[in-house]
């Protein structure tokens, strides 16, 4: 069937929709198109009415319905439960991963002498040297002079 | 006919409506509104009595977007539950009635996305009490049945939104101002979905031989 540019016009007249019933009116004298729509509407009207019954929740049944809206309502709000638990793994693996790699790089510190390197010369007059080499193959060397002063 | 006599044979035709104009005859039935505010107040007895009130219409709702009673049964509850806990933002713009249909339909929406139906349950489709009377001749019921399980399958099988249209206007009867509201869009997108949805349904229709190509003279 060609379809007519009235056709959405005329479902809003079969839907009780329409601002426009007297020219609709008119065109469905003059339109056989559309009047083969509006037949294929109520067709389809009523035979929704064959699904559209449907048994409700019958009082004696009211009491277990309600009861589980009930149980719905004071249960404990899960969904933060989810979220929490990942943000806080997250924040602990976060600053476990920050710790370890502070402790691995390390800072600029005294190092550590694990050896006194044999010897070491120096042309400074009263100076003493002590030269000690660290845990990552570098050397600290350490300039006294006479009053102290490094 | 007195106003008794008219409420009685009203309420006689139909025995599961819980309708304005009952509680109009019943002076001692408090209105959605009052309801609504005691129950915004914390007033559980109230509540209670807005579900008994609707929990027809919701479970029905429900069960033709969805198709199948045990989730329409769940669904209904989880819509109360929202409307509970939903009931500070009640501010009375929209009937109780449109706004609770309003979380009927997006609670359905959700469900039927994560789902992804597109198949009737035919065990639903082919209830005996959801046939038309019974038919004195065997044949016209089967041939009764095997049409409800087509226009089910039809109305399943169309996307949420088309379906929602179609429920609303053809089996809930609402109007389209009223449909936008439920459904949170505008009159011609109620009008553009509802005309989709009778053309998909008619269109299926036809091909399985349920209906026959309309030329009228």
């Amino acid at each position: 069937m060609n379809r007519c540019r009235w056709e959405k016009r005329v479902e809003r007249w079969f839907d009780g929709e329409s601002t426009e019933t007297d020219a609709v009116n008119r065109h469905l004298g003059e339109c056989p198109s559309c009047r083969g729509y509006v037949a294929q509407l109520t067709q389809l009207r009523d035979y929704a009415r064959v699904i559209g019954r449907c048994e409700g929740i019958e009082d004696a049944r009211f009491p277990i319905y309600m009861a589980g809206i009930r149980e719905r309502i004071q249960a404990p709000r899960q969904w933060y439960g989810g979220l929490w638990a990942m943000a806080s793994l997250a924040a602990a693996a976060l600053i476990i991963g920050f710790s370890t790699l502070i402790v691995l790089t390390g800072h600029p510190s005294k190092a550590k002498a694990t050896s006194e390197i044999e010897s070491v010369v120096t042309e400074i007059e009263g100076a003493t040297v002590d030269a000690y080499s660290g845990n990552h193959g570098d050397a600290v060397v350490w300039v006294r002079f006479p009053d102290g002063e490094m | 006919m007195s106003m008794a006599v008219q409420y009685t044979a009203w309420r006689e035709a139909r025995p599961e409506a819980d309708s304005a104009l009952a509680r109009r005859c019943d002076r001692t039935e408090p209105s959605d509104a009052e309801l609504a505010g005691r129950a915004q107040t914390g007033d559980c007895e109230a509540f209670e009595r807005l579900v008994r009130r609707y929990r027809n219409m919701v479970f029905a709702l429900c069960f033709r977007l969805v198709g199948r009673r045990e989730d329409a049964w769940d669904l209904s509850q989880d819509v109360f539950l929202k409307a509970y806990k939903g009931l500070k933002g009640f501010r009375g713009e929209a009937s109780f009635k449109t706004w609770l249909m309003r979380i009927t339909a997006n609670r359905c929406k959700d469900f039927l996305k994560k789902r992804r139906l597109t198949t009737v349950a035919y065990e639903d489709a082919l209830r005996a009490d959801e046939a038309p009377s019974p038919a004195p001749d065997p044949s016209r019921a089967l041939e009764a049945n095997e049409v409800g399980a087509a226009i089910a399958g039809a109305v399943q099988a169309l996307s949420p939104k088309h379906r929602t249209a179609f429920v609303l206007r053809e089996i809930e009867g609402l109007a389209y101002e009223e449909m936008a509201r439920v459904m949170g869009c505008t009159l011609g997108t109620v009008m553009s979905r509802l005309h989709y949805a009778r053309k998909k349904i008619q269109a299926a229709l036809l091909r399985q031989g349920v209906v026959e190509e309309m030329h009228h003279e």
